[in-house]
């Protein structure tokens, strides 16, 4: 792979910066409603959408090398602007419309999907880390957008102040890194680290790195901020942060731990250090929830959880690893599709139940569990979504839960993970005790108030929308086929030293 | 069938589900649209059966449900969700959905004021799906699938009227019963998977399966018939999946499949949820329990047909129990008073004839039989139906009496009905009953007269049923003022009695249908060299020389039953064995329901202490501490939570860096 100097496979994120920008002064000037900004935001993201199926999944390092185009670029790429399509909507439709508030809350989302999309792409730590930051600059605000509400101004603060805390880690890791290799091209590293015992100083400045990333996919021991965060942010952002940011942390972390440092000596480092996250996280995640009666607080810490199980998918992925062969796939790359899969299944989940919580929002007293008392006789639609939003979550066949870990538990057995695997099996079975909670409450609880909960078409449509997905892709999972094939991490330590040769010339 | 497909089969399918759906969903409180969309959707699934049958429609492609690429251990696995359009499932579809779309008409005069009758319509649409699922099925997992879905949808119908309480517990017997059955089932089919790595049940897939396992036993099995055609053995014994198919494993997987139908087709000894089942509206008891559920056992049987030769112990069992059960269920309904129970132990006996035919080597006969019972079965069922309507809701036919003149047309359609069943000619039932007794002759003589008694005593207790409640005076005051049903009700009933009367003619070729099948499964798994189809006489009714036989013990029954039991206000037999059905639920009740409780109880107190208690509290107590504990560490304060991640951070260096 020859770096070359393409933009093309930068126009989704051009075009995103681009239009967030000219819907900001549109705004500012022309007095447009948050409605008409939030149409066109969902416009920007369509035709970015648009482009992003057009450019063919072929591997290809541009930009003189900084960012590379691969399946999982381009499936990250979809991911990412399907998950802000959603949040745009949510903001504008479905949520309270937040006081004094103008179009910046739908469309500082398109500059945090830009990030996240160049995230999905880099190859480059500098790359990474002036991407994660446009990510999580957006996310400040965006968090703390209530700005005359207590709860999410404490909220914005933690994420700032353990945001800026994280991205120091990172920058050190990096720092340590480009220290002893000189670079910061992750294939130029890898190819410099080529056949070499791993300097001590890069397994520092990996392990720097691991827990900066940490900190975005709130991981244990680096998820503290995760459920007062995602109690205080507005519920949009909350879904947002939980799928999108999520995501995002998962991308570099595999582009770093599956990519670059995809070596014997590297994964003696990380496969135990994410061994011991996963199994922290799916312990703290699950077992943490039980005592929670907060919905969102409950959700941040089965967001943890759900980072465990992810976790144990990409440690299943490692390609060094010595285990048995899966029985279908090659090998290392099924545990990637796990991860894919489960992501996929996440987003659907989350975003139900992310969306029929914005919606009781403004209608009920609060978000406690008690409040739901009852719900399915006021409606029946938010009812059936939240539950079986929860029931995925919780992994109960036929819902599409079932399928992503399924996949993970299959992965951990065929590549030998006994320990992960019986972590994985204990907290899914322990995470079947907070999530039916909420569900017993909305079928068997007398309600506390008779009246119906009405639902407008558009919100109802969509929440129809995502059921069925849940169910198609629970009972039919190769309906996620077309999206998941192919969107691998493109190995390039071969190509890699010739690329070297080139740039020492 | 060629590449060619059409995605118009799938609407076999689809429009009854989305049928189901809607009612289920929206329309089981605004009964005219559920009706309308229950009858309409009946209706499409008639016209492509119709299509199928007639107009040579092919099946659509199937579509991959699970697919796991194999390795080099474990072959690969596709299950696939298809249609199946041969000569067989042409034949029982055109049955199940020409049957089922009558009763829905039936129904929509039938159940008018009942106020849940969105509902009713709803589970109606539900059984048409499952059925037509398993009809078309190509493999045991889909077969599985819809079987189950049959199993769900007539536990709804039977307990329709869940308030009344014997409705509710009779729902929970056919429920239990079926469920009991259907582990052995997964029990047939998983060996059958096992054996052959394949699910499909598709004969040319099956044959080539075939050569696979030892044949060694199969000449035992066939028929002379066949064995005189069966071109010699070219068998040899494989290997398959580390296990060799030793015929032990075979006769499990043959006797498994076979309880799946033992279940579904109320075979002895698990025949008593079908009497019960009656407690269900009288439309579902002619179309579940007459004309296509309980036929839907035979029919598997018939499917798996080559499959079932593999094992001369399992064919002979299958053969007794079914023999054993028509002679047992016909005396049962010598003594019973509900018109639905006679009705539904005449059932009992009929699926009897059939399995013992497919046991006996004539699946051809037992499809024949399942068509022609289709027919007259469901008209009986039907016309009860409008006997009980006439007299609002009395089902005790000693409470009847003299309905012949008040309302005709009742009695005439029941009337042929009657004489079908019997099997007098020239109605349907007499030519695929003799076929049957013919096919049993050639198997073992003993089948044969067996199945000669218990058709003597179908014709005693048939007669018994119409003199008793069509003839005479009326008995009650009810029974004096009869109103003839509503033509919605009757036109079916004159449709069906009209297939009664004809359906066994070889001008309408039934039975030539199913025998030309019955040659091509043959064909397909090598018993039958191409080319001499014509060796196997293709027999005109009364294949066996004897038929007089049969036809002189029908005609006996009928006869003395007519003379006993006309003028009588009472009944002059009191056979307490009968009355009571050989005392078989009170067995079950005494012996196996009492020892299931102990061991429920057993179990239960397992349950509640060891497993919820310790385990599960135990685990969700160490569970919510644990996760109390966590929560101390959620302060709130930001400075604890940037300090727990700069030492999380800093562990996780020293661990991993500085401890090696």
């Amino acid at each position: 792979m020859i770096p070359n100097t393409y933009v093309a496979y930068f126009a989704p994120e051009i075009l995103l910066t681009i239009w967030a920008m000219g819907l900001l002064l549109a705004e500012a000037f022309l007095s447009l409603s948050p409605r008409v900004v939030a149409a066109w935001a969902l416009g920007g993201l369509a035709i970015a959408a648009i482009i992003t199926l057009c450019l063919d999944s072929t591997p290809i390092l541009f930009w003189g090398g900084v960012s590379k185009w691969d399946g999982a670029a381009k499936f990250f790429h979809l991911f990412f602007l399907v998950v802000a399509a959603l949040v745009i909507w949510m903001g504008d439709e479905v949520q309270e419309p937040v006081p004094h508030g103008g179009g910046e809350f739908v469309v500082l989302p398109l500059f945090t999907t830009a990030g996240l999309m160049l995230l999905a792409s880099a190859n480059d730590f500098i790359l990474l880390f002036i991407a994660l930051e446009l990510v999580t600059i957006s996310f400040y605000i965006l968090v703390a957008y209530h700005r005359r509400s207590l709860v999410a101004l404490e909220a914005g603060v933690k994420y700032l102040i353990l945001g800026g805390l994280s991205s120091a880690f990172l920058v050190m890791g990096v720092a340590y890194i480009f220290g002893l290799t000189g670079c910061t091209r992750f294939d130029l590293i890898g190819a410099r680290l080529h056949d070499q015992p791993l300097p001590p100083g890069v397994a520092f400045g990996l392990l720097l790195v691991i827990t900066g990333i940490g900190f975005k996919i709130a991981m244990v021991p680096f998820q503290s901020w995760a459920p007062d965060v995602y109690e205080g942010a507005p519920n949009s952002i909350t879904a947002f942060l939980s799928v999108g940011s999520k995501a995002g942390g998962f991308i570099i972390l595999m582009r770093v731990v599956l990519g670059l440092f995809n070596t014997q000596a590297a994964a003696a480092i990380w496969i135990p250090v994410l061994s011991v996250g996963a199994i922290a996280s799916l312990l703290l995640g699950n077992l943490a929830a039980i005592p929670q009666r907060n919905l969102k607080r409950m959700l941040g810490y089965s967001s943890i959880g759900h980072t465990g199980f992810i976790l144990v998918a990409i440690v299943g992925a490692a390609t060094v690893l010595t285990g048995k062969v899966l029985p279908f796939n090659n090998d290392a790359q099924t545990g990637q599709t796990a991860v894919m899969v489960y992501l996929v299944t996440y987003l659907l989940a989350t975003f139900t139940a992310f969306i029929v919580l914005a919606v009781l929002e403004r209608r009920l007293p609060g978000l406690e569990i008690h409040h739901l008392a009852g719900l399915s006789q006021r409606s029946p639609l938010l009812s059936a979504a939240l539950a079986l939003s929860l029931v995925s979550m919780a992994g109960v066949p036929p819902l599409s839960g079932f399928i992503a870990k399924m996949m993970v538990i299959l992965v951990a057995w065929n590549r030998g993970l006994y320990t992960l695997l019986g972590f994985t099996i204990f907290a899914a079975v322990a995470a079947l005790y907070y999530y039916l909670g909420p569900i017993k409450a909305m079928y068997w609880s007398e309600p506390l108030d008779e009246t119906p909960i009405r639902v407008n078409r558009v919100t109802s449509a969509v929440l129809i929308v995502l059921i069925f997905l849940l169910l198609l892709t629970g009972f039919w999972a190769n309906s996620m086929a077309p999206l998941i094939n192919g969107a691998t991490l493109a190995q390039s330590s071969a190509s890699a030293t010739t690329t070297v040769a080139l740039v020492q010339h | 069938m060629g590449t060619e497909h059409s995605y118009i089969g799938w609407f076999l399918l689809i429009t009854p589900l989305a049928a189901s759906v809607a009612i289920l969903l929206h329309l089981y409180k605004k009964h005219d649209m559920a009706i309308f969309a229950s009858i309409g959707s009946a209706v499409i699934c008639f016209l492509i059966a119709l299509d199928v049958a007639f107009g040579n429609l092919p099946a659509p492609e199937p579509w991959t449900w699970i697919s796991l690429p194999g390795s080099s251990e474990s072959p690969s696995v596709n299950i696939e969700i298809g249609m199946i359009f041969d000569a067989l499932s042409k034949g029982m579809l055109l049955i199940v959905t020409g049957v089922g779309m009558l009763v829905h008409i039936y129904s929509y005069g039938y159940m008018k004021n009942d106020p849940g009758r969105g509902r009713f319509f709803g589970g109606l649409s539900i059984f048409m799906f499952s059925m037509t699922g398993i009809v078309l099925s190509t493999n045991l997992i889909e077969l599985f699938f819809f079987w189950e879905g049959v199993g769900l949808s007539s536990y709804l119908l039977i307990g329709f009227w869940f308030t009344k309480e014997s409705a509710a517990a009779a729902a929970n017997k056919a429920f239990v019963c079926n469920r009991l059955a259907d582990f052995g089932f997964m029990i047939g089919i998983l060996t059958y998977w096992l054996l052959s790595g394949s699910v499909s049940i598709e004969p040319a897939v099956v044959a080539n399966y075939h050569p696979a396992i030892s044949l060694a036993q199969v000449q035992t099995t066939l028929t002379p018939m066949e064995q005189s055609l069966h071109h010699g053995p070219s068998i040899n014994v494989r290997h398959i999946g580390g296990i060799e198919a030793t015929s032990f494993l075979l006769t499990i997987m043959v006797l498994g499949l076979f309880l799946g139908c033992v279940g579904k087709s109320a075979m002895f000894p698990f025949h008593v949820w079908l009497p019960d089942a009656m407690e269900g509206p009288t439309p579902v008891s002619a179309l579940i329990h007459a004309a296509t559920m309980v036929a839907a056992g035979v029919y598997m049987l018939c499917r798996v047909y080559p499959l079932l030769i593999l094992s001369s112990t399992g064919m002979t069992v299958i053969a007794s129990i079914g023999c054993f059960t028509a002679i047992f269920a016909a005396l049962i309904a010598v003594q019973q008073n509900d018109i639905k129970r006679i009705l539904a132990y005449s059932t009992l006996s009929q699926l009897g004839y059939m399995v013992m035919a497919v046991g006996c080597g004539g699946p051809d006969a037992a499809m024949f039989h399942l068509s022609t019972h289709a027919f007259f079965k469901a008209l009986l069922f039907l016309a009860a139906g409008s006997v009980i309507h006439a007299l609002h809701d009395e089902q005790d036919i000693w409470k009847m009496g003299g309905l012949s003149k008040k309302i005709p047309l009742t009695y005439w359609t029941f009337l042929i009905g009657m004489l079908a069943l019997s099997g007098f000619p020239p109605f349907a039932g007499f030519f695929s009953k003799d076929y049957i007794l013919s096919v049993a002759y050639d198997r073992n003589p003993i089948f044969y007269w067996v199945g000669v008694a218990a058709a003597f005593f179908t014709a005693f207790y048939m007669t018994r049923l119409v003199v008793v409640a069509f003839l005479g005076p009326a008995r009650t005051p009810a029974a004096e003022h009869p109103h003839e049903s509503p033509p919605v009700m009757t036109i079916p009933l004159v449709l069906l009695a009209i297939l009664s009367l004809v359906g066994g003619w070889s001008i309408v070729g039934i039975k030539a249908h199913y025998h030309d099948w019955f040659v091509s499964v043959l064909n397909a798994v090598g018993l039958v060299p191409t080319g001499v189809e014509s060796a196997i006489p293709l027999a005109e009714s009364g294949i066996f020389p004897d038929w007089l036989v049969p036809l002189m013990t029908v005609s006996a029954g009928a006869v003395s039953a007519f003379f006993l039991y006309r003028g009588r206000d009472r009944d002059p037999l009191n056979i307490k064995l009968l009355a009571h059905k050989f005392y078989c639920d009170e067995f079950y009740d005494r012996n196996l329901v009492g020892g299931q409780q102990r061991t429920a109880r057993v179990l239960n107190w397992m349950d509640s202490w060891i497993l919820e208690g310790l385990i599960i509290r135990g685990a969700a107590y160490i569970s919510v501490g644990v996760g109390e504990v966590f929560r101390l560490f959620q302060t709130g304060s930001l400075q604890t939570y940037a300090f727990i991640f700069s030492i999380g951070g800093v562990l996780l260096i020293y661990f991993t860096l500085f401890t090696h």
